[in-house]
């Protein structure tokens, strides 16, 4: 390598070379990544069409776990609505054969053998009571929808007037905010305010006066809502609440079955929202529920008849 | 119509039942006397006067209570039979049952019940319903005048 001549030409030559094993080189390593890629496209979409196939399969089983869910809850129900209806007739006849006796024995039973067949009719009066409501609850879940526009205010004052009749003799304060209009079914919804506002009657019978405020806010649909300062509850059995034939108080103190507040949330269920509840021991309790709007825009919310665990919130927020 | 009180014919598979039915009618002075059919086929019998009742002479009750849910033919197929044969087709019928379902009462009413009357769960209300309806049908509402199978 002498003479930049002979540096030039060596150059060249071994520029030559050089580009020619780069180009070897060069189109092996370009040859080498083309297969390596098509392998891995190939990987990919082997990959990707397993996926695919996974989905479309995991998709099939859900479906088909769904059917099978929504059958068995059909069959629950029906079967619940059976027992519930065949244990009317023994029961009457516990009852109605008691009262029979009761009338045979009026004069020639003892006191305690008397109060026996009292206590035996009352009993059986209360069963009775449970199966009806358990009958309730069991319709509501399986009755057909019928949704109209339906004034929350003039279904307030409906329930209102049939509800405060039977308690003229109390003070009762009623603050009323503006409620909307709701798409939604109108028994079923009545169903729901009348046990609002019976409870909140009942809690709130030994406050004078009771206070109770009833309003709604437009939130995604309609938030509504009822505040009382009555007996309230702990926030610690919250999920009792909404439960069928829960209670949080004994039957001497306040009266009924523990089927109103499920009723409520299954009434909701079926409009696709939710009902839940705040409080205070001694300090009154809130009382909501939630109806999504019908815009064929948003997405259906989840229906959630599953009983509320905690400070339960609409379902479409969860 | 004065002196021969009618009938009731109570279509009734639970014995127990038609003995609260009896003392229920006992206690609100129903005297119409009662005859007592334990199934569909039996009140068929007994209204057709045919069976264990051939030769029995006819004469329409003043109600028949009629169940639903009934061995051999139900009461709905009872119902229909009364309501499709002309010297029946006028007779009241009170459907007495247990089934609140609505399908039931939409059934009941369609076929030409009178009434539907829910059996209530409680002693003294069953009395107290069975009894002021033995009262109205028996005794208050005037019956259709009898007709014999023959005239028909």
């Amino acid at each position: 390598m002498v003479g930049l001549g002979g540096i030039t030409y060596m150059s060249w030559r071994e520029a030559q070379a050089s580009l020619a094993l780069l180009s070897i080189g060069g189109i092996a390593f370009f040859v080498a990544r083309s297969a390596h890629f098509q392998r891995t496209l190939r990987e990919r979409n082997s990959l990707l069409e397993s996926e695919v196939l996974q989905r479309t399969e995991a998709e099939r089983e859900s479906r088909r776990l769904n059917q099978e869910l929504l059958a068995s809850n059909q069959e629950l129900e029906a079967f619940a609505y059976s027992v519930a209806h065949d244990l009317r007739a023994p029961l009457r006849h516990v009852n109605g054969f008691a009262l029979l006796l009761q009338k045979e024995m009026r004069e020639k039973a003892s006191p305690k053998a008397l109060h026996q067949l009292e206590v035996i009719q009352s009993s059986a009066h209360r069963m009775g009571h449970l199966i009806d409501d358990l009958l309730t609850y069991s319709r509501l879940g399986r009755a057909d929808l019928h949704k109209v526009a339906v004034p929350l205010t003039t279904l307030l004052e409906q329930v209102r007037l049939d509800l405060t009749e039977e308690e003229a003799d109390r003070r009762v304060e009623w603050h009323i905010g503006p409620l909307p209009t709701v798409t939604g079914d109108p028994t079923l919804l009545r169903l729901a305010l009348q046990n609002l506002i019976s409870n909140a009657l009942k809690f709130t019978r030994h406050r004078d006066p009771a206070i109770l405020e009833v309003g709604g806010r437009p939130e995604g649909g309609i938030t509504f809502y009822i505040k009382d300062n009555g007996t309230g509850f702990d926030m610690r059995y919250l999920d009792k609440l909404f439960k069928p034939f829960q209670r949080l108080h004994p039957q001497e103190d306040y009266e009924g079955t523990g089927i109103g507040l499920a009723n409520v949330q299954r009434v909701l269920a079926r409009h696709g929202g939710q009902a839940w509840a705040e409080g205070q021991l001694g300090q009154g309790a809130t009382f909501f529920f939630h109806i999504p709007s019908e815009d064929p825009e948003s997405t259906p919310p989840p229906l959630c008849d599953a009983p509320i665990q905690g400070k339960a919130l609409p379902c479409q927020e969860s | 119509m004065p002196g021969i009180l009618r009938r009731i014919l109570l279509v009734e598979d639970s014995s127990a039942d038609a003995e609260l039915t009896h003392e229920a009618l006992l206690e609100y002075a129903v005297a119409n006397g009662v005859d007592w059919v334990k199934d569909g086929a039996e009140a068929l019998d007994f209204l057709f006067c045919r069976g264990a009742f051939e030769g029995r002479i006819f004469e329409p009750p003043a109600v028949i209570l009629l169940d639903l849910k009934l061995p051999k033919i139900d009461g709905l197929e009872v119902l229909r039979t009364i309501r499709t044969t002309p010297h029946l087709r006028a007779i009241p019928v009170v459907v007495l049952t247990s089934s609140q379902e609505e399908k039931d009462l939409i059934h009941g009413y369609s076929h030409g019940a009178n009434a539907y009357v829910v059996k209530p769960v409680d002693g003294a209300e069953f009395i107290k319903a069975v009894g002021s309806l033995g009262v109205f049908w028996a005794m208050v509402n005037a019956p259709p005048p009898a007709l014999s199978p023959e005239a028909t």
